[in-house]
C-alpha cells in the first residue's frame, strides 16, 4: 500500500468531511490542511517557482471548493480528485505562462523506470532516457511522473484518470513500449 | 551526498535530486482564508457565469421573466382603472371640442373655457385607483355640449370633467370639490345638476346651481365650505342631515329569581320552574323589589309568564288577600338563560351594568360632539349668509354700473364631487 492510499473505513471518514464540506464551505479547512502539503508539492515539481506554486495551489483548491457540491464519491481517495484539478491547473499556467514544464526526478526513481524500459542502465542509457522523456507529449510524461517518480500504484493513477486500473495498465504498456522504441532509436543512431 | 542537476532541453526541464520546499517554506503559503474569500466573491457572480455558459439555464431564465412579465402585465391591466373614454349624454350627435389641460396635482388650478365658463380645481384634488392622492402631472379633459334651445331641451348643456394621468383614469379625493361656473345667456335660476350615472346609463341628481352674473367673479367673496364630520349634505335638497347616533343601551335590572308556575308554556323553562330575571323598567311595569314581590313576600305569589317580544317577558304576579279579594302586579323581564347560581346572575348584572354605563358615556360624548358640530354648523351658517348678503350686494353694485353683463348671460355655479358628465337641467332629463 503507498504513502497516500487510505483503508476504505479511512475513505468513508473522509467522505463524511466532505459532506460537511458540501453543506458548508468553511469546514473544507480540514480538507484544505490535510491535502495542502501534498498538492503544493505535487504542482511544485512540475512548476518549479514557488510563488507561482503557491498560486496555482490556491487555485486547486478553490475550484475543489467551487465543484464540491457536483463531487460524486465513487469509493475512491478525495485526493485523487485533487490531483486531477491540480493536473488541470498546471497545464492551464502552462498555457498562459509559455514557461517550460519541470519534471523532478529522483536518482532512485530513474533506476526503477529504466528497468522497465532497458536493462541497461548506465549513465549513457540514463541520458538517452531524458532524451526519450523529451520527445515525449506533456499527457505522457504526465503518466510516467505518477507512475514512477510519485510513486502511485496502477489503481491511483487510475483514479487520477477516472478511468480502470486495467486501462491504466494498458496506457503504461503502451507508453514504456513506445519509450523502447525511441531508445532503440537513439542506441541506433 | 545526493547529486542535484538540472538537465534543460527542448521540451522539459529535467530536475534529478532537486530539493523540495521544507514545511516551513509551504506552510507559509497556506492560506485557507483566503481562498475561502475568493470562493465566495465567486460564489456572487456563479448565477451570472452560469447564465452565460449554459444556453438552458439561460433560455429558463428569460422564459421565467416572460412569464412573469405576462402575469404582471394581466394583473397589472385588470387592476388599471379604465382608459378614458369621453362619453356624453346623447343630447346631441355633434362632437364638441375637447380642451387639454396638463396640469400639477399638488396645486389648485383653475381655467376659462372658450365658451366662458370658469372650473376650479383644489390642491391634491385626485387619487389614483389605490385611493392614495397622485402627484405630478395630470391631464385634464374638459368639454361642453350646449343645447340650442334650452325651452325646448329643459336643459341649459352638459359638461364634462375627466382627470387621466398616463392615460388613466383618476378619481375625485373624498370631501373635494370641483367648481364649476357654466356661462350661459339663460339667466333663469332652478337648473338642478344631474350626474350621469354611466353603468345604469341614466342621471341622477347632484345638486343645484346657483346663478351668479357673469360680469365677473366677486372678488373678496369667497363661499364658505359646510362642516360635515356629523352630519350628511343632501344636495338635492342643500340641507345637512344628521347622522344617526349610536342608541344607548337600556339600563340592566337588579336580578331576580322566581318559580314561574306556567314554565311549561316555554320550550325554554320546560326544564327548570326557577329562573333568573333581569328586571326592565319600563311603563306599566312595576319594580318587582321596591313592591316587595320577593324575597320572604314571594311566598304568597303566583308568578305567570306571558312572552312579549324575543328578548322580554311580561311576569304576573298574582295574590288573593284574607278577603278573597285577587291583586295583580306586573313586571317586565328579561330571562337569564345561562344564569344558574346567584352569584353568575350577580356577576352578569354587575357585566351589563358596567357595559350600560360605557354606553351612556359614549352617548354623552357624542352629544357633546354634537354641540359643538352645532355650534361650528351655526357658526358657518352665520358665515354663509354674511356670504349671500355680500354676493347680493355685489350683484346690486354690478347691476347698477354694468348693465351689459346682465343681458349677456350669467354663471350657473355648481360643484361635483367626483368627475364625469353633468346635465343642467331643471328637471330629471
Amino acid at each position: 500500500m503507498s504513502r497516500r492510499t487510505l483503508s476504505q473505513t479511512q475513505i468513508q471518514d473522509e467522505y463524511l468531511l466532505i459532506e460537511a464540506a458540501q453543506k458548508n464551505p468553511r469546514r473544507f479547512a480540514l480538507l484544505y490542511e490535510r491535502y495542502y502539503r501534498q498538492i503544493f508539492l505535487f504542482v511544485y515539481k512540475r512548476i518549479d517557482e514557488e510563488e507561482p506554486t503557491a498560486d496555482v495551489t490556491s487555485q486547486v483548491f478553490l475550484k475543489a471548493m467551487q465543484n464540491l457540491p457536483k463531487y460524486q464519491f465513487k469509493g475512491v481517495p478525495f485526493s485523487a480528485w485533487l490531483y486531477r484539478i491540480a493536473i488541470n491547473e498546471v497545464n492551464q499556467y502552462f498555457r498562459e505562462s509559455k514557461t517550460s514544464r519541470a519534471i523532478s526526478m529522483e536518482s532512485a526513481r530513474i533506476s526503477d523506470m529504466m528497468e522497465e524500459v532497458s536493462e541497461d542502465t548506465s549513465e549513457v542509457n540514463i541520458s538517452r532516457m531524458m532524451e526519450v522523456i523529451q520527445q515525449l507529449a506533456p499527457d505522457e510524461v504526465q503518466m510516467i511522473e505518477l507512475r514512477f517518480f510519485e510513486q502511485m500504484s496502477f489503481k491511483e493513477v487510475a483514479d487520477v484518470y477516472n478511468i480502470t486500473e486495467n486501462n491504466a495498465k494498458v496506457k503504461m504498456y503502451r507508453l514504456l513500449t513506445k519509450m523502447k522504441k525511441l531508445m532503440g532509436k537513439k542506441i541506433e543512431a | 551526498m545526493k547529486r542535484e542537476k538540472s538537465v534543460s532541453m527542448s521540451n522539459y526541464k529535467i530536475n534529478i535530486d532537486k530539493p523540495l520546499p521544507d514545511s516551513e517554506t509551504i506552510n507559509r503559503h497556506k492560506n485557507f482564508d483566503g481562498v475561502y474569500d475568493q470562493y465566495q466573491v465567486t460564489k456572487r457572480f456563479e448565477f451570472w457565469r452560469n447564465l452565460y455558459r449554459k444556453p438552458t439555464y439561460f433560455a429558463a431564465v428569460a422564459a421565467a421573466i416572460a412569464i412573469i412579465f405576462l402575469v404582471f402585465d394581466t394583473v397589472d391591466e385588470e387592476i388599471r382603472p379604465e382608459k378614458i373614454i369621453p362619453k356624453l349624454a346623447p343630447l346631441t350627435a355633434s362632437d364638441p371640442d375637447v380642451m387639454i389641460l396638463n396640469i400639477n396635482a399638488e396645486k389648485a388650478f383653475s381655467f376659462e373655457s372658450s365658451t366662458c365658463s370658469k372650473v376650479q380645481i383644489p390642491a391634491h384634488a385626485f387619487t389614483g385607483p389605490d385611493d392614495e392622492p397622485v402627484s405630478g402631472q395630470v391631464e385634464i379633459r374638459y368639454r361642453e355640449l350646449r343645447n340650442e334651445s334650452t325651452a325646448e331641451a329643459n336643459s341649459l348643456g352638459v359638461v364634462e370633467i375627466l382627470c387621466s394621468q398616463k392615460g388613466y383614469a383618476l378619481k375625485l379625493r373624498k370631501n373635494a370639490f370641483i367648481d364649476v361656473s357654466f356661462f350661459s345667456e339663460d339667466t333663469t335660476s332652478g337648473y338642478n345638476v344631474f350626474a350621469l350615472n354611466e353603468t345604469r346609463d341614466n342621471w341622477a341628481a347632484a345638486g343645484a346651481t346657483e346663478v351668479l352674473l357673469a360680469d365677473a367673479t366677486p372678488r373678496g367673496i369667497s363661499k364658505p365650505e359646510r362642516p360635515a364630520s356629523t352630519y350628511i349634505l343632501d344636495q338635492v335638497n342643500d340641507q345637512l342631515i344628521a347622522k344617526s347616533i349610536t342608541p344607548i343601551l337600556p339600563k340592566p335590572g337588579k336580578p331576580f329569581e322566581v318559580k314561574i308556575s306556567n314554565h311549561r308554556d316555554f320550550p325554554e323553562f320546560r326544564n327548570t320552574g326557577k329562573t333568573y330575571w333581569e328586571y326592565l323598567e319600563k311603563p306599566g311595569s312595576v319594580n318587582p323589589w321596591e313592591e316587595g314581590l320577593l324575597g320572604e313576600n314571594i311566598a304568597g305569589y303566583e308568578v305567570k309568564a306571558r312572552k312579549t317580544s324575543a328578548r322580554e317577558y311580561e311576569l304576573r304576579f298574582t295574590q288573593t288577600d284574607a278577603s278573597g279579594q285577587i291583586l295583580t302586579q306586573i313586571v317586565f323581564a328579561t330571562p337569564m338563560a345561562e344564569v344558574n347560581t346567584p352569584e353568575e346572575a350577580e356577576a352578569l348584572y354587575r357585566q351589563n351594568y358596567r357595559a350600560w354605563e360605557n354606553s351612556r358615556e359614549e352617548l354623552r360624548q357624542q352629544a357633546e360632539a354634537r354641540r359643538r358640530e352645532q355650534e361650528k354648523i351655526a357658526a358657518a351658517e352665520r358665515e354663509y349668509q354674511i356670504y349671500q348678503q355680500k354676493l347680493r350686494e355685489w350683484e346690486a353694485s354690478v347691476a347698477t354700473t354694468d348693465t351689459v353683463s346682465r343681458t349677456q348671460g350669467c354663471f350657473h355655479k355648481f360643484s361635483v364631487t367626483h368627475t364625469g358628465a353633468f346635465n343642467l337641467a331643471k328637471e330629471i332629463p
